[in-house]
């Protein structure tokens, strides 16, 4: 499931920068475990969207992580992002041995990791996963948190169990288990514990609320593991709906659900998306894969109540789900084949990949994206661009079309005395260049290069605004303004 | 610019006329007998309950004499005045003015005492036939029964929107001594009033000029039929770059302004189109900038044309460049009072239009609505209503007059699962699509098989409403009963003028 809107309530618990050895050493039953669990330091290096063919300075952080089947460490996708440099450090040996990702999820944040030396895993036992930890039951967390060189084994119980938005990507929500052992910066990545079986891998904790640390359950980590198993991520797919709940009487009765029913309105349906061609808005979905929906969204699920889209969250793109949707006054099964939707990862935070942009004239554009928005601050939300953040999180709302579409922003303006002049330079999506409607960085780059016109018109959205460069001078002025501003390219695609 | 007729101080207001720059006038009996002070009581209505008010606030203001016993201030000063008090010589008197007439466009106000006694012992300020450009002026104010009198110099002329509204006019800028000024303070030249602050920040004070105040009092005699000042309206845009200009077909240096988008009911709708450019109005060229020379003032920012010496209604000359050719056009001014917005900006002192129906509670959006958020609110505000004001506060069209809110739910058992909705845009009720609180009132009116039907803007978090009809009254009749409510809605306040008839824009 995603959640395309902003939000910030949880702390990832990456430790920056390595600090003082105090960690402890515990006994609770853990010399079994220890050994299996690693330390792992990252030198990361972010590129920085808003001059995106730059990087940023190199930070170091800390994490944890366990060793699993087939010479691998399970980790956080958070505590291995755009890493430079990835050491491992076994239990009680200072060595750092060098490894690289095999396969990250930014979007369940869990990442399998290799040392460059199998061999260091010989001697070491994997750990195996266990089930889903029932409600009140004790659990263990074993990392390296606050900077330790050695282990840590903290001990709480199972607070509660639902599902969470996953801070790293920012929009992915998934199911998630609720601890009040204590989980701190550095825990990232390690395994929690019971009956000496792996039944979460702790990842997050809430800045809200006291003694609430998060883990990813069993079922996550499963879900991960099938997925790769075909030696490549593909990630979650998604029902492609959005809907709202029948809680309100007057809402079932108009809708002709009868007593015995319930269910949720599909108030839109992604273009594209898995739902696309097969739902409706307007549909009330009564049950997914024979289980009733309830009125709030929710579904039986053993001991809990869960959002009915997580079941889709358990399969893998190319798997189906069986709704059964009341539509008008007909009851049918709708067989919803589960698809990805590559379009909402521009709502995510993005990791592992450099910024798409192309120079022109001194103009530089990027794709519209969550990435691009952060580079007003740290409060991008309230300090953003108002007509930039309306055509990323509003106007998507209203013309669903646009997420199929790749829109390009201008977003600022190296000066020159071939732009020198420009009214309009920064922070607007361009509409059409040179009369031609813009569908992705590609087309705007060719929209402009196979111009040979003598200006080139810029159509920026909302208000009219316009841009115009001459070509002539644009194109001879490029190489200089490049110089002159130490870009090594005009453009990634 | 002469003070009443008859009484002992006729001869000094005559000799400010006849003689203004011989021997150094008795400007102190001046300021002492045509400067009031006004303490205003004021209380707003409640912008997030509608159907309240805000608490009461005092206001310590000036005001001062004009021809016709009248007392002059600014709109702002009165605005949800619910008691007014003038005090002259510094000391309380039993008056009790009322507020006689406002443009709240241009942020002016006259006071009626109906105690004519009151006046026996005051004098009109005369007025100076222009503002000056530079000196050294007189910022004029009771406090603890001494008159203030301030030095303010002249910094310079800026033509800037009016307080509040979208007329945009010339202010002089004064830097003063006057601590704490900005509430209507009278602003002398050797005894004639030149000017009213409107506004304060430190030291640098906004002086509303005489131009305005002139043009506005002869106006106000006929209440009835007040003309306007008139408002250019269109967006536009600098016309600075060759490269766009070539692109115009405009040969040579850039000059004029670039036309961007044109609100319906606007000086320029019907006349000017997107991409033309305006080359001069009146006679007065119009560089790429915006400016014009005014013959005194030097460089002034183009609408100052409009409102110095035009009301609305007038046909202006403009010449316009359109695809590379150059028309003469005629333009009628018109005013574009912040009710003739998609979301005025300001709802002036009127009581806000609200509707609750079974605890659902809508209201028009509008600045006062957005300002709940706080100093910062244009930031702070939700993106969705942000985004609209942004980009859609000029889109009002005849179709689309207002923008319908649900504020809030106020929860109960008849709006379960709606509850925690807020600032939501409605799109359609009962199937109609709703431009305003009227609209949703008549839409409620025509329920369909027994239910009501909202449809809200795609928002991410609800699409539909449904609610029984039949258990609608007796539900709004309880949620009143239950949250203190008086009144279930409140009508729109009408037009302030007659809009004329519609004249298309291009939203």
């Amino acid at each position: 499931m995603q959640r395309l809107l902003p939000r910030a309530l949880v702390l990832l618990l990456v430790l920056a920068a390595a600090g003082d050895a105090s960690g402890k050493r515990d006994a609770l039953g853990a010399d079994r475990i220890q050994p299996s669990i690693v330390r792992i330091v990252v030198h990361a290096q972010r590129p920085d969207w808003f001059s995106p063919w730059e990087f940023k300075q190199v930070e170091e952080r800390s994490g944890s992580g366990f060793v699993v089947e087939g010479g691998l460490i399970m980790t956080n996708a958070h505590v291995v992002s755009d890493s430079r440099l990835l050491l491992l450090f076994l239990d009680r040996d200072p060595t750092g041995y060098p490894a690289r990702v095999v396969h990250v999820a930014h979007d369940c944040d869990l990442a399998l990791v290799r040392p460059e030396d199998p061999g260091i895993l010989k001697q070491v036992p994997p750990l195996a996963l266990g089930p889903l930890p029932r409600l009140r039951s004790t659990v263990e967390t074993f990392g390296y948190p606050a900077g330790g060189t050695q282990m840590s084994v903290t001990r709480g119980v199972v607070s509660r169990i639902d599902d969470q938005v996953y801070a790293h990507s920012g929009i992915d929500s998934h199911l998630t288990v609720q601890t009040d052992a204590a989980i701190n910066p550095g825990n990232s990545g390690g395994p929690v514990i019971q009956d000496g079986r792996v039944v979460g891998v702790a990842f997050q904790a809430s800045l809200d609320l006291e003694n609430v640390g998060y883990m990813i359950p069993p079922e996550v980590v499963e879900r991960f593991l099938r997925d790769v198993a075909d030696g490549r991520y593909d990630g979650y797919p998604d029902l492609g709906i959005r809907q709202s709940g029948m809680e309100n009487p007057a809402a079932r009765k108009r809708a002709g659900l009868r007593d015995d029913e319930s269910g949720v309105r599909i108030d839109a349906v992604d273009p594209g998306g898995s739902g696309d061609g097969l739902l409706r808005e307007g549909d009330i979905v009564l049950a997914i894969d024979g289980r009733p929906i309830a009125n709030d969204g929710t579904v039986a699920d053993g001991e809990l109540r869960i959002r009915f889209g997580l079941l889709a969250d358990r399969l893998q793109a190319g798997e189906s789900v069986a709704l059964r949707v009341l539509r008008g006054s007909a009851r049918i099964d709708v067989p919803v084949p589960l698809r990805i939707y590559p379009p909402h990862r521009r709502h995510a935070n993005a990791y592992d990949v450099a910024p798409r942009y192309f120079v022109y004239g001194g103009l530089v554009f990027e794709p519209l994206e969550l990435e691009l928005l952060k580079t007003f601050g740290d409060h991008w939300v309230a300090q953003g661009d108002k007509l930039l953040l309306d055509a990323f999180y509003q106007q998507p709302l209203q013309q669903p079309e646009l997420m199929r579409r790749e829109r390009v922003v201008l977003l600022r303006k190296l000066d020159h005395p071939v732009n020198g002049r420009m009214a309009w330079h920064r922070y607007a999506v361009v509409e059409r260049v040179n009369g031609r409607a813009i569908d992705g960085l590609e087309d705007l780059i060719d929209a402009v290069e196979s111009n040979r016109g003598e200006l080139q018109v810029f159509e920026l959205a909302h208000l009219r605004r316009l841009s115009v460069l001459d070509r002539r001078a644009a194109d001879a002025a490029n190489a200089e303004i490049l110089a002159r501003y130490g870009i090594v390219a005009d453009r990634r695609l | 610019m002469t003070g009443r007729r008859g009484g002992p101080l006729l001869g000094l207001a005559l000799g400010l006329v006849l003689a203004p720059s011989t021997a150094a006038p008795p400007v102190r009996e001046v300021y002492e007998q045509s400067v009031v002070a006004l303490t205003v009581t004021y209380q707003g209505w409640d912008a997030d309950r509608p159907w309240a008010k805000q608490r009461p606030g005092v206001r310590q203001a000036s005001a001062v004499v004009v021809e016709g016993s009248r007392l002059l201030t600014t709109a702002q000063i009165v605005a949800d005045a619910t008691f007014l008090q003038a005090d002259k010589f510094g000391r309380s008197t039993r008056a009790n003015p009322r507020v006689e007439f406002v443009d709240p466009e241009i942020d002016l106000a006259l006071i009626a005492v109906d105690d004519p006694a009151f006046f026996s012992d005051l004098v009109a300020a005369p007025l100076a036939a222009l503002a000056p450009s530079e000196g050294t002026l007189r910022t004029v104010r009771w406090r603890n029964q001494q008159l203030e009198s301030a030095a303010s110099r002249v910094k310079r002329i800026v033509v800037e929107s009016s307080t509040f509204t979208s007329v945009e006019h010339p202010f002089l800028t004064v830097e003063t001594d006057l601590d704490g000024g900005g509430w209507a303070e009278p602003v002398f030249l050797e005894g004639q009033l030149v000017g009213i602050t409107v506004s304060q920040n430190e030291r640098r004070a906004r002086v509303l000029p005489v131009e305005i105040l002139a043009r506005f009092l002869e106006r106000a005699k006929e209440p009835a039929t007040y003309r306007p000042f008139p408002v250019f309206g269109a967006l536009w845009q600098l016309n600075t770059d060759p490269a766009l200009t070539a692109w115009l077909g405009q040969v040579g240096e850039p000059r004029g302004i670039l036309i961007r988008q044109i609100p319906w009911g606007s000086s320029a709708c019907g006349v000017l189109e997107p991409w033309d450019i305006l080359l001069s109005i009146d006679g007065q060229p119009i560089d790429a900038e915006g400016f014009f020379a005014h013959p005194r003032y030097g460089q002034l920012r183009f609408p100052a044309i409009f409102v110095i010496d035009r009301t609305a209604g007038e046909v202006v000359p403009i010449q316009v460049l359109r695809g590379g050719v150059s028309l003469d056009l005629r333009m009628m001014l018109r005013a574009y009072p912040a009710a003739q917005e998609l979301i005025p900006a300001e709802s002036g002192s009127g009581a806000p239009p609200y509707r609750i129906a079974g605890g659902l509670v809508f209201r028009e959006l509008d600045g006062e609505y957005l300002r709940t958020w706080g100093r910062d609110w244009a930031s702070e505000a939700p993106l969705r209503l942000l985004g609209r004001f942004n980009t859609e506060q000029n889109g009002q069209t005849p179709e689309r007059r207002r923008i319908v809110l649900l504020t809030a739910v106020l929860p109960s058992a008849y709006t379960i699962g709606y509850h925690g909705l807020e600032n939501l845009p409605v799109e359609t009720v009962n199937g109609i699509v709703i431009d305003s609180i009227e609209g949703l009132n008549r839409a409620l009116e025509r329920p369909q098989d027994g239910f009501h039907t909202i449809v809200l803007a795609p928002n991410g978090f609800r699409r539909e409403i449904v609610l029984e009809a039949a258990g609608l009254e007796a539900a709004t009749a309880e949620i009143l009963e239950e949250y203190g409510i008086p009144a279930a809605g409140r009508a729109s306040a009408p037009l302030p003028f007659d809009p004329g008839p519609p004249c298309p824009g291009d939203y």
